[in-house]
């Protein structure tokens, strides 16, 4: 069922140079999920995203200490090694600042055609913010208009955003899937699906979600008595994790906050926007509808948030503990701004998460930063959560005792919720 | 009921083999053993209740359910369920002293704190990462370069002659260099591993600071039995630590009981 994803992944470089050779069409790779694809979609190009490898970053070692994540060596050492020339330009949107500086060695040192650093601001979600970021795409779509040699018109804009939204809103009636007792598809298989969006043309990336949606109504369900995990935390893009976590069938990774699955596909493209200025618009998508990188996301701003009425304590508080009773004055008006706490633990409940897996790449700042909100979110809706630090390499021993640790510890979770909580969290 | 309970870490196996009276969950232990682990996890395990045997009148045959735990808790085939030994501590502790509600296991490679409630179930844990430095590990190799023995580190890190030295707690090959170094200039041995176990205890510090303390707190695992290290976090944290008479088998323990509990269900059912 899902051989035609696992394809692309099993050898994504031999899959990237076959597709390459049978569409005719230019490849340009980018790194962090803020890029606006749509516009390189536009302009005719497949955006490629980079993902890890378990290979040894040496090469980039020469421009990047070892305490900076292997994450963002790898990207580097990969553009260094030559495994990803067949891609004829490369831009990243500015997340973190380990990320940037991957991006400026391979600007410096990559020798590629075409290297462009998107710049964003700190803070995404004001009207500043968007000012100069849509002030950077105008920019953006300029160069891939040089590099391709045809305008980009609005229309083309609007064309591939809508081939990316319904790429998204297709991912997102799969993972309802998610929510089932058991769920229908496994976690590995949610990965398997959206890492493999990243490194295909999305237009047959949608074929395959159609074809997968149709086939998933005829699955047969998982096993039953097992625990429902939640994953969030830095890009995971290696698949062995899951081994570890759903290999023995005691539990699956029923929903995730991360970069390289569902924070990647939320957030649709709001359509007031589309019919007007398509850039505008693909601002609004990226700014905010989608759920914030902890890079962009600051909690002590977040804590200030006007609409909160626990503001004193967190603004992770507007979500109560499905199985208490609601606070005083619940539902609260709807801040206007994503907060990325209230979102995880939104996820959890909706889709009656036990245990939250929180995972961390080995020296990644932006999550290692709000590692202890992210704690004390789960804490205030009575979700136990356990950390595991990975790296490039992951290997079983000590991750798959702490995994198992944490799930003999998980209690049965009587997810009973009260229909007034159920209504407000949808 | 006789039930067994090995816990293959990474420098010791340890056997532990328990009697349960029937419809009773008090368990008492019969024998145990202490072996160092070898490269074959499966023999280790034999060889470890092999010599648990040897002291009673009892056969392996004899040994209704057994479960393992530790790192080599997957390869033992005659072992009917394996746990980590994440919950076998906490529920070992427990068994041993039924207040426990706050566990530090310093073991060979590892180092853990464990939380757990009235029942001996796990209700947080959070174990070291980075380095053998915080654990047992680091202690062989102290002893080893410094030719003492292992078991007279704690007394002579309590004698200090001049100051404790400063060694890295991050590292445990940079803490090695750091010690020839040391030796070199002519510090004192006592300072040299009052040194070490300071830094061991500092590790310990920094997880049980996340963790929080809950008391009774109970030290286990096989550097309890060092008490260069178990006065020292005493010190640090103000709080009496409770140590059974042999910490390296709480995990086995455990696990026993883990046994005695599986035998129950299955019964039951």
């Amino acid at each position: 069922m899902f051989c035609d994803f696992e394809k692309i992944l099993e050898d994504r470089h031999k899959y990237a140079r076959e597709l390459k050779s049978s569409s005719k069409k230019n490849m340009i790779g980018y790194m962090c999920s803020y890029t606006p694809e749509e516009i390189i979609y536009a302009a005719g190009f497949i955006p490629v995203r980079f993902l890890s490898s378990e290979d040894n970053p040496t090469l980039a070692e020469t421009y990047m200490q070892t305490y900076y994540c292997t994450f963002s060596r790898s990207l580097l050492h990969q553009a260094l090694s030559g495994e990803i020339d067949y891609l004829d330009g490369f831009v990243t949107a500015y997340s973190c600042a380990t990320m940037r500086l991957a991006f400026e060695n391979l600007q410096i040192f990559g020798k590629s055609p075409y290297a462009r650093l998107l710049y964003l601001p700190g803070i995404i979600d004001t009207p500043e913010a968007k000012e100069f970021y849509y002030k950077e795409l105008v920019r953006f779509k300029k160069d891939m208009e040089d590099l391709s040699g045809r305008v980009i018109t609005d229309d083309d804009l609007r064309e591939a955003i809508k081939i990316y939204d319904e790429n998204r809103a297709l991912t997102m009636e799969i993972f309802e899937g998610r929510k089932g007792d058991p769920p229908n598809i496994t976690g590995k298989e949610a990965f398997t699906v959206t890492l493999s969006g990243m490194l295909t043309d999305k237009r047959d990336h949608n074929e395959m979600l159609r074809r997968l949606k149709e086939n998933l109504s005829s699955r047969d369900a998982l096993l039953q008595s097992s625990n429902r995990l939640m994953i969030v935390g830095s890009p995971l893009d290696n698949l062995k994790m899951f081994d570890i976590i759903e290999g023995d069938g005691s539990a699956y990774v029923v929903t995730d906050d991360d970069c390289m699955c569902t924070r990647y596909i939320f957030g649709t493209t709001p359509i007031d926007y589309i019919n007007g200025d398509p850039l505008k618009a693909l601002v609004e998508r990226y700014l905010i509808s989608r759920p914030p990188c902890p890079s962009k996301h600051s909690p002590s701003r977040y804590a200030e948030c006007v609409s909160c009425p626990f503001r004193e304590v967190s603004c992770m508080e507007m979500v109560p503990d499905p199985r208490r009773k609601l606070p005083d004055g619940y539902p609260f008006k709807k801040s206007q701004r994503m907060c990325r706490f209230r979102h995880s633990v939104k996820l959890a409940i909706n889709h009656k998460v036990e245990g939250a897996i929180i995972i961390q790449q080995k020296f990644c700042d932006p999550h290692g930063f709000d590692y202890h909100h992210m704690v004390q979110a789960f804490q205030s809706a009575g979700i136990p959560s356990v950390f595991l630090e990975i790296d490039n390499v992951i290997t079983t021993g000590t991750l798959k005792t702490r995994v198992q640790a944490f799930i003999e510890m998980l209690e049965p979770v009587d997810y009973v919720i009260e229909p007034e909580i159920r209504t407000a969290i949808q | 009921m006789i039930v067994g309970g090995i816990d293959i870490g990474s420098l010791s196996a340890n056997s532990v083999i328990m009697q349960f009276v029937k419809g009773s969950s008090e368990g008492e232990i019969l024998s145990y053993s202490i072996i160092p682990t070898g490269v074959d996890d499966y023999l280790t395990a034999k060889t470890a209740f092999d010599e648990a045997l040897k002291k009673i009148s009892i056969k392996f045959d004899d040994l209704e359910f057994i479960v393992s735990t530790g790192y080599g808790r997957i390869n033992i085939p005659f072992a009917k369920k394996n746990v980590t030994e994440i919950s076998c501590h906490a529920r070992g502790a427990h068994w041993a002293f039924p207040t426990a509600r706050t566990i530090l296991d310093m073991g060979g490679q590892d180092c853990k704190v464990i939380t757990c409630d009235e029942k001996g179930k796990v209700k947080s844990f959070i174990m070291n990462d980075k380095c053998a430095a915080g654990a047992g590990r680091s202690m062989e190799i102290m002893a080893n370069i410094l030719d003492v023995k292992l078991e007279d580190i704690g007394d002579m890190s309590l004698d200090i002659k001049d100051k404790p030295s400063q060694i890295t707690s991050t590292c445990v090959l940079f803490a090695r260099s750091e010690v020839v170094e040391l030796l070199s200039k002519g510090v004192h041995k006592n300072d040299i591993l009052a040194g070490a176990c300071d830094a061991l205890t500092h590790r310990t510090l920094a997880l049980m600071g996340r963790a929080g303390i809950e008391k009774d707190f109970i030290i286990s695992g096989g550097i309890a039995k060092n008490i260069g290290v178990t006065k020292r976090v005493e010190e640090k944290l103000g709080v009496e630590a409770k140590i059974y008479h042999e910490p390296q088998i709480i995990g086995a323990i455990g696990a026993a009981i883990f046994a005695h509990d599986a035998m129950m269900k299955t019964k039951g059912n």
